[in-house]
């Protein structure tokens, strides 16, 4: 296999506060440091904003880099578009960059969608001629033909947006770097967006794909890079990285609780806590990212300050969407005689019937009707990642985001009685 | 590195490759302005279709600035204040000394904002940056194309007659392109770090507009300081030239065509390695 991409040790430093400098303050600086005096008293203060990053990526292998906000996922995309330069390192590329940074950089709201896409392409890369041939492609794809003779300053922000993606995923690049851009326009051009995401990596496109939506990364991509703080935190195998960096992610949530006071009156009355939910597979086998139809394990790990009978633990499955489905002891009566110190109870869900996706995991445990030890808290999550074959769907629809979808899935098959006749 | 590189023998129709942190050398930046062509080419179109889109005048702007200024400069200038022109009726005097001059100002009013304007651009997408400022230049061009022609139509009213030396024009395009693209290129540097350009901006070109010979000739400078004069000043050499050829309708002065042309040349290689070195930093100070 033959490299496409080479990162060497790139750093990346800025200033921080100023974005930037007037010429006073340049000179006053440069006095000092003439006079001999420390310059770096009076500077600026700087940051790494990335710190000695090296990867390699194959030629056609998607990777996926994820990191928390200001990690330097983004820094490290604009030095790979060579935008912003590293103070150190290099970085070798093969071939033609695309870079979906920002889409409709470039648009020119006096300029009818036309004109606009000419730029655009120019912009991107693409020489006359080029453009010439994919213009009908280009315009039959932003669903935007009525209205290319209109100034662009009169389209809402939905069809500029769909202008500046219809040219952009009409670049042919042997390096694609994508930055959450496939969050633009409705759910029927999200599916249009990621179809065509994934073509381009079946058609052997060298992808970088940065995101904060997990599901997308782990269909999208064969290994994940994380990073945070500006520094290489693990490179490995999609969902090793995921899981690494959800437990990371939950641990961080768990030891901001574990600083409030695990008995005050947000708690419950407390007797009893869950200290975290942990998610696995049928086999114990710990894990976050599972698929569509896999049985999930979740193992309530409780503390109880004194000897508690009969408490009633309940676990529920969240999205965005609310709660999804749950089990609870209050339903089904099967709760344990007593519980005392720390303690495990393992709830099985025999399969997960849900889109893909991130979930979360509730947990509470109430004493009666009213009363809780332990009130409703988040304490977990997982992912659920599968091609959309598994579930049966073969429509362009079905490549959707599952946003605003209703994300349980339960297998169904449709019959067609009137037409045997 | 070496697995690139021994993939390169093996494989020899492989994508080009590109290398970030090497220092880009004049020569490989200019191959690769001109591999940017077709979208120097869009930008210009694109300046030149925004800059008159919703006036109601269009392109009659470009023709305005230099007219406008043609008729207060005869008015007082030449009719009250009585400042020489070497005997040439005032309206040509004026005319021809401003052509050169409003491209030069455009270029600069367009050109030094450039790269600020296009902010968005810089720090989204890559390109060769001095496309912004040599599109800003290049656009100017077609200005000064629509007050070149007005300048046939006073040439019939006061009876210039066009003689072999308008031929000399094409050149005195070239000089003008090359020191514009050198003062522009340079400033729009330095405005990405220092707005303070911006607002010096104004000033400079009214001090370099009384400081070049548009208002008075050449021959009312002191012929002891005339040499040092002309060589501060690229500007004065191609004023002067412009009149010696379009209005007096002479050959302009050799000498003073090769200085301008050296030190327009000097600049334009000093400038574009100061932009070249100055643009690895634009997308972060921007």
């Amino acid at each position: 296999m033959t490299t496409a991409l080479e990162v060497s040790g790139i750093s990346k430093k800025f200033r921080k506060g100023f974005r930037y400098w007037s010429l006073r303050e340049d000179l006053t600086l440069m006095a000092r440091r003439l006079l001999g005096r420390n310059g770096n008293n009076g500077g600026p203060e700087e940051f790494w904003a990335l710190r000695d990053l090296t990867f390699r990526v194959d030629r056609g292998e998607a990777l996926g880099v994820i990191g928390s906000n200001g990690a330097g996922k983004s820094t490290t995309l604009k030095i790979l578009s060579r935008i912003s330069y590293p103070n150190s390192g290099s970085v070798k590329i093969r071939g033609r960059v695309a870079s979906l940074i920002e889409v409709g950089a470039g648009l020119h709201p006096e300029l009818t969608g036309r004109d606009n896409v000419f730029i655009n392409a120019a912009i991107m890369g693409m020489n006359r001629k080029e453009i010439e041939n994919k213009y009908d492609s280009i315009v039959a794809f932003s669903e935007l033909r009525e209205f290319m003779n209109m100034p662009v300053k009169r389209y809402s922000s939905g069809m500029y947006v769909r202008l500046g993606f219809s040219v952009a995923v009409h670049t042919d690049p042997d390096v694609l770097l994508v930055d959450e851009v496939l969050s633009v326009g409705d759910i029927g051009f999200q599916a249009k967006s990621l179809e065509r995401m994934l073509s381009f990596r079946d058609r052997g496109v060298t992808i970088l794909f940065v995101s904060h939506n997990l599901p997308a990364v782990s269909q999208m991509c064969d290994r994940v890079l994380w990073i945070e703080n500006g520094r290489q935190m693990m490179l490995d195998r999609t969902e090793r990285v995921l899981d690494a960096y959800l437990s990371a992610h939950d641990r961080k949530l768990q030891e901001s609780k574990e600083a409030e006071d695990i008995r005050g009156p947000d708690v419950g009355s407390g007797e009893v806590v869950i200290e975290r939910i942990t998610t696995h597979r049928a086999d114990g086998a710990p894990t976050e990212v599972f698929e569509y139809r896999q049985p999930l394990l979740l193992r309530i790990h409780y503390r109880a300050f004194s000897e508690i009978k009969r408490p009633y633990f309940m676990v529920g499955i969240t999205n965005h969407a609310g709660s999804l489905f749950a089990a609870s002891m209050q339903f089904d009566e099967r709760c344990p005689e007593k519980v005392k110190g720390r303690g495990v109870v393992e709830v099985l869900f025999k399969e997960l019937p849900v889109l893909p996706g991130s979930y979360n995991v509730v947990g509470q445990i109430r004493r009666d009707v009213s009363t809780n030890y332990f009130n409703p808290r988040n304490l977990g999550s997982f992912i659920v990642s599968s091609p959309m074959e598994a579930y049966g769907f073969t429509g362009t629809m079905g490549l959707a985001n599952s946003r605003g979808t209703a994300p349980i899935v339960v297998p169904y098959e449709w019959r067609f009685p009137s037409e045997e006749a | 590195m070496t697995q690139i590189e021994a993939a390169d023998i093996e494989c020899e129709q492989l994508p080009p490759l590109h290398i970030v942190s090497n220092r880009p050398t004049l020569r490989t930046g200019f191959t690769e302005l001109l591999s940017y062509r077709g979208l120097l080419w869009t930008l210009v179109i694109r300046e030149v279709k925004v800059r008159y889109s919703q006036t109601f005048l269009g392109v009659a702007w470009a023709v305005a600035q230099p007219l406008s200024l043609m008729l207060v400069f005869t008015v007082f200038f030449g009719r009250f204040a009585g400042v020489p022109s070497d005997g040439l009726p005032y309206p040509v005097f004026y005319y021809s000394a401003l052509l050169p001059w409003t491209f030069f100002t455009t270029c600069l009013a367009f050109g030094v904002p450039s790269l600020v304007t296009n902010s968005s651009l810089v720090t989204k997408v890559y390109f060769p940056r001095e496309i912004l400022p040599v599109a800003a230049v290049l656009s100017a061009m077609v200005d000064f194309a629509a007050a070149t022609l007005a300048f046939g139509l006073l040439a019939l009213i006061f009876h210039v007659v066009p003689s072999w030396s308008w031929l000399y024009l094409f050149y005195l395009i070239f000089l003008q392109l090359t020191l514009a693209l050198a003062v522009t290129m340079v400033l729009s540097a330095i405005n990405v770090s220092y707005r303070d350009v911006r607002y010096a901006l104004p000033l400079v070109t009214q001090l370099w507009l009384y400081a070049t010979p548009i208002i008075y000739p050449l021959s009312v400078v002191p012929a002891q300081y005339r040499a040092a004069y002309l060589a501060i000043n690229p500007m004065a050499p191609i004023v002067e030239a412009y009149r010696q050829v379009l209005a007096v309708g002479v050959a302009p002065d050799r000498q003073l065509l090769l200085m301008s042309s050296v030190s327009s040349i000097v600049l334009l290689h000093v400038s574009y390695w100061y932009f070249k070195r100055a643009e690895r930093k634009f997308a972060d100070v921007i």
